[in-house]
């Protein structure tokens, strides 16, 4: 039986550390003092310090080439970015088609408030009406459509000078106001949101125009009808229905916008990290 | 231009200073894997794939011995590799065969293995091919302790730094790789020096 095999593992602890220069001062003091009354002890030590020296003079061998580093083993790095940027545009694709459904889906259930076409409606649909002899009807003539008009009419018609003032002589003050009956309209319209497709009846054209800001002059109310009536040159160049839309669909579309610019850049540098 | 400032410049991307610093590391590095892979091809692959983890993961580095810090990634390395060994299917004997004889790219002879009989390496009178054999035939903790302490000459601080263990571990693990070793090695008999025989000698 060799020398090692007969040590302790806490003596073959010691004498390995001792070999080395890791024993505390103590532990060196009485490990010495132990060698120089067990023979056995100092013939492992010396087996240990042989094994030792049999590592350290193996040569070193040369490696068979450089590992020097070249900018494609660290552009692989590169090739990691492909699965997130091929995800992160699959989710801006996904999230852009489901905003674009939701905004076609909104804006078929619930039409603008300044799109142009229910003007053209109430235009449309009041242009019977707007015959003088059919706008100076008697007020039961009024009063069989729509009962709000009545009274607006009876109260009117003495701000006139008495009698209904003719249609004709209100044509020259609607555009001298600045905001004709047509534009308070439609800008009231926008502003109470109202977006709901129904067709509005002819008696709240005449109210409209009493609500119109600063509408100083009161006009007839009826000199809507008339005023759309006579000039209806003036129809398209009415507000668009853009300067009408609602915040939310303003942010919406501009979310809209925004993944869609987000998707085209991600798939560029998706192609890109997929090409390298 | 010192180590910092290349480290420091590495940090910043510049693959130029780490290759300055990959010139003057890579043969102890690969030497390291060598003797723990026991095989030249397998150590300089994962001396390389060590390498490049170590740029990437540079910004970890936080000072102390740079050379203990690329130590301990390279020797994770191998040990990563030796795990993969592990679960690979049996060689058969024909690999096994070719490979053993085959001789590695440095020119350093052949490369005894693990498998290989002591009478078979000390019919190559290499006494190198001899203690890789017996490193080889070490359980990885201990052989790793014992490459990095005896054979790369790391203090047993810096050991317990590429390790990640306590001192007091690396004494034990590389006491008990120098009694195996020492066991190992007296089975080649002629090829030890006279100080290794001294035991054989004394009890003859």
């Amino acid at each position: 039986m060799n020398e090692l095999g007969n040590l302790t593992s806490s003596d073959l602890k010691l004498l390995s550390a001792y070999l080395d220069g890791e024993c505390t001062k103590r532990q060196a003091a009485r490990l010495e003092s132990r060698l120089q009354a067990e023979p056995e002890l100092r013939r492992a030590l010396e087996e240990l310090r042989a094994t030792a020296g049999l590592l350290r003079s193996l040569p070193a061998v040369q490696p068979p080439r450089s590992f020097a580093l070249t900018p494609e083993m660290v552009g692989s790095r590169k090739k990691q970015s492909y699965p997130v940027l091929r995800l992160a545009t699959a989710l801006a694709s996904i999230a852009f088609v489901a905003l674009v459904g939701i905004d076609a889906l909104s804006s078929r259930l619930v039409p603008l408030a300044g799109s142009y076409a229910p003007v053209q409606e109430i235009v449309e649909v009041e242009q019977p009406a707007m015959e003088p002899e059919m706008a100076l009807a008697p007020p039961e003539d009024a009063s069989e459509r729509n009962a709000h008009v009545e009274p607006e009419v009876e109260v009117e018609a003495p701000m006139g000078g008495g009698g209904l003032p003719e249609p004709t002589a209100q044509l020259p003050a609607a555009p001298a106001e600045g905001v004709g009956p047509t534009e308070g309209f439609l800008d009231q319209e926008g502003i109470e949101g109202d977006t709901t497709p129904k067709a509005p009846p002819k008696g709240k054209s005449v109210e409209t125009p009493e609500l119109v800001p600063g509408d100083a002059v009161p006009l007839p109310t009826h000199s809507l009808g008339d005023e759309v009536l006579d000039r209806p040159d003036r129809i398209p160049d009415q507000p668009s229905g853009i300067l009408t839309w609602p915040v939310w669909l303003i942010a919406l579309r501009g979310i809209e916008v925004a993944l869609g610019g987000a998707v085209i850049v991600l798939a560029t540098f998706m192609i890109r990290a997929r090409r390298k | 231009m010192e180590e910092t400032e290349l480290i420091q410049l590495a940090k910043q991307g510049d693959l130029t200073a780490f290759n300055r610093l990959i010139a003057e590391n890579q043969t102890r590095l690969f030497n390291t894997a060598f003797r723990i892979m026991g095989d030249s091809s397998d150590a300089a692959d994962a001396t390389q794939e060590a390498l490049i983890s170590a740029f990437r993961k540079l910004h970890s580095y936080r000072g102390g011995s740079f050379k203990a810090w690329l130590s301990r990634i390279v020797t994770n390395a191998c040990y990563d590799e030796l795990r993969r060994r592990k679960r690979r299917p049996a060689v058969s004997m024909d690999d096994l065969g070719s490979e053993t004889l085959q001789p590695d790219e440095t020119g350093n002879g052949f490369l005894p293995s693990s498998q290989e009989g002591p009478e078979a390496a000390a019919m190559r009178g290499e006494l190198a091919d001899a203690i890789q054999d017996c490193l080889d035939g070490l359980p990885d903790e201990f052989r790793v302790v014992a490459v990095l302490a005896d054979v790369q000459g790391y203090g047993y601080q810096e050991v317990a730094q590429v390790v990640g263990k306590p001192l007091g571990t690396i004494k034990s693990r590389l006491a008990r790789a120098r009694a195996r070793l020492r066991d190992c090695l007296q089975a080649y008999g002629e090829l030890l020096p006279a100080s290794l025989r001294l035991n054989n000698e004394a009890q003859a």
